[in-house]
């Protein structure tokens, strides 16, 4: 996945610079729109071909569940939390 | 937004399960890769081009290191809690926990460091944590807040979720998401080593 980084990093770039023409710019939403239900389809092919996450969904199924659904609560909550910390504005000096 | 995430997911679950043969299937993989790539490329040219969001980021200063503590933090109590419901010990939920969505390397690490079964609770926990993530982004971008959800993703918000999490939010919020993800992607191996050493 560091290659994707190197093209995120290439398109902050180029979106800084200017160097991406405005009306293909405009378009950005649209490719990441389909771009992106395609990936989640084959994302969905790679979990239906594989016998590994199948079968341990089978078996294991649902303590993995209430284990994932146990980390995005804690995660949530937690940042939630610390939000006003987070987010206070530093006092201007002057 | 979530009903299309979870229909195209479906609909390539079926696919895959169903329908294309194994030989088709199997470049599945590098599809995604390549589709990632792209898609992280014009989610990059959307935050270059919005350059009020660094201005804002540089406010955040270090307290913007408390989201991916926060999400770390808040993913390994809350499995510890939910793992002493199920009967794992201390260790063996927090280090599910700790795969923060990166579902390879955690069911890897667990299946060589403790048991063929609990690699592959690791790695069930956080591919159903990534799924879930793509669905709930959306709800909570638009029902909590922005800040918060960078958090469903864990370690995945500085790849996989990240464009979701830029649609759902904004470049302000989808700059803190993907240095979160990177932060949490570097200390992912750690923390799975040093939790499964836990001896309670």
């Amino acid at each position: 996945m560091w290659l994707c980084m190197m093209f995120l990093v290439l398109g902050i770039v180029l979106g800084v610079s200017g160097k991406i023409p405005a009306k293909v710019a405009e378009k950005s939403a649209g490719f990441q729109f389909w771009s992106l239900l395609l990936i989640l389809f084959a994302m969905g092919v790679s979990i239906g071909s594989s016998d590994e996450i199948i079968e341990g969904f089978l078996s294991i199924g649902l303590h993995s569940v209430v284990f994932a659904a146990a980390a995005i609560i804690g995660s949530l909550v937690l940042v939630r939390m610390l939000k006003p910390v987070i987010q206070h504005k530093r006092e201007d000096p002057r | 937004m979530s009903w299309i995430i979870l229909l195209a997911v479906m609909t390539g679950t079926a696919a895959g399960y169903f329908v294309l043969p194994a030989s088709i299937s199997r470049y599945s993989g590098t599809f995604i890769e390549v589709g990632v790539c792209f898609l992280l490329f014009w989610v990059g040219v959307d935050i270059g081009g919005s350059r009020e969001s660094f201005v804002k980021i540089r406010q955040y200063g270090w307290r913007i290191f408390l989201v991916p503590a926060g999400m770390a933090v808040g993913s390994i109590a809350a499995t510890v809690i939910a793992g002493r419901l199920l009967g794992y010990s201390v260790g063996e939920a927090g280090a599910v926990g700790a795969g923060l969505g990166w579902y390879s390397l955690s069911g890897v690490l667990l299946t060589e460091l403790h048991s063929v079964r609990l690699g592959t609770v690791a790695f069930v926990t956080n591919v159903v944590r990534e799924l879930i993530a793509f669905v709930l982004i959306p709800v909570v971008a638009a029902r909590i807040g922005h800040l918060e959800a960078i958090t469903p993703g864990g370690s995945t918000c500085m790849d996989t979720t990240l464009p979701v999490i830029a649609r759902s939010t904004g470049p302000e919020t989808a700059i803190i998401a993907f240095l979160s993800g990177v932060l949490l992607t570097s200390i992912v191996p750690v923390l799975v080593t040093l939790l499964i050493k836990l001896p309670f």
